[in-house]
């Protein structure tokens, strides 16, 4: 195996700062963030009725997550601006990630032997980073509206108070089996947006490095569809990975309140059983 | 023969791997321009949640491509 290329999960580092080693996918995704920073203020600065090109951009990714919030928490503009701003965001630093590489020369510059620059997303602890960030959003503010009920969605001790007869002992089992299943889907969600976004782009990056390493005559042109081919799946994940955490955060605020709700009516109902 | 394993383990792990997503990824499509042919207007929207659904779809082969890529690099 002396020609195959240098491929590494793990990014290289480029320097150390006060103990912290500084890898060449962080410094990239300090640059994808400055290249976020000057397109929001370039657009801002050029608000205007009649809209011009970076604007229709902006306004389409922004309307587009706004009308699928707006499904998800059933028409409530209220709570879909509240996370529009997450989604969005993460939806335009995914993008820009995944497509850096593409600027021309950007993989030309090197220090020391190593590529300064390299697609944030194809270092797992960042797309592990983003997964948390969209689990932690999720279920701190379940549990900020209500820890009991949140509590209650997995382990459903509720179901044994609703035996009457021996029938319901199977229901109830299954239901409390459910819960504890509920409990490794919640976990699994988190491995599976990060592996998903960072099996994509790691494995456009190793099929390009291949492709041009099999031999001589496939340095040049042969990689240009495989180049293509990232591209989409790059706009593609990102579209997934924020539709995904859109869906999953409103999923969850959308059970635990109604879960509230039906605990209201209940009451409610008791209370009007007790008054007649 | 350990080096070896680990190549023939990633192998493995791929080929299998791609089979469910692979038969998934056919249904989707299928079924998208299915519904595209009955109702051709509604052809954009569908198009762009079939790439949603391939991708979603495609995801246990993306589990099978980690698995392989950390047998090769990292194990």
């Amino acid at each position: 195996m002396e020609n195959t290329p240098n491929i590494a999960v793990a990014p290289e580092v480029l320097m150390n700062i006060a103990g912290v080693d500084v890898t060449s996918s962080m410094l990239t995704a300090v640059f994808v963030t400055l290249v976020l920073f000057g397109f929001v203020f370039y657009v801002r600065a050029k608000l205007k009725i009649v809209p011009g090109n970076a604007q229709i951009v902006a306004e389409g990714v922004v309307g587009f997550f706004y009308d699928q919030l707006l499904q998800a928490y059933g028409g409530d503009a209220k709570k879909a601006k509240r996370y529009l701003g997450l989604i969005v965001s993460l939806f335009l630093f995914i993008f820009i990630s995944n497509q850096f590489t593409i600027i021309p020369l950007t993989q030309s510059i090197v220090a020391d032997g190593v590529n300064v620059f390299r697609a944030p997303t194809s270092h797992f602890s960042l797309t592990l980073a983003l997964a948390i960030i969209t689990f932690l959003v999720s279920n701190v503010i379940a549990i900020s509206m209500s820890p009991a009920k949140w509590a209650g969605n997995f382990i459903k001790i509720g179901s044994i108070l609703k035996i009457r007869k021996p029938a319901d002992v199977g229901q109830a089992l299954l239901d409390i089996f459910l819960g504890l299943l509920d409990i490794v889907g919640e976990l699994a969600k988190v491995i599976s947006l990060s592996a998903r976004l960072f099996g994509n782009i790691f494995a456009g990056e190793v099929m390009v490095v291949v492709i041009a390493s099999l031999s001589v005559f496939t340095r040049y042109i042969v990689p240009v569809p495989f180049y293509l081919l990232g591209l989409l799946s790059g706009l593609i994940q990102a579209l997934v990975f924020a539709v995904l955490s859109l869906s999953f955060i409103a999923g969850m605020h959308n059970t635990i309140e109604e879960a509230v709700e039906q605990g209201k009516e209940e009451k409610s109902k008791k209370k009007e059983a007790l008054a007649t | 023969m350990d080096e070896a394993l680990k190549f023939l383990a990633a192998g493995i792990c791929m080929g299998l791997g791609a089979l469910g997503p692979g038969i998934g990824e056919g249904f989707v499509a299928g079924k998208a321009i299915e519904a595209m042919a009955r109702n051709p207007k509604m052809a954009d929207k569908i198009f762009s949640n079939m790439l949603v659904g391939m991708a979603i779809t495609e995801s246990t082969g993306i589990y099978s491509l980690v698995v392989a890529l950390i047998l090769l690099f990292v194990v």
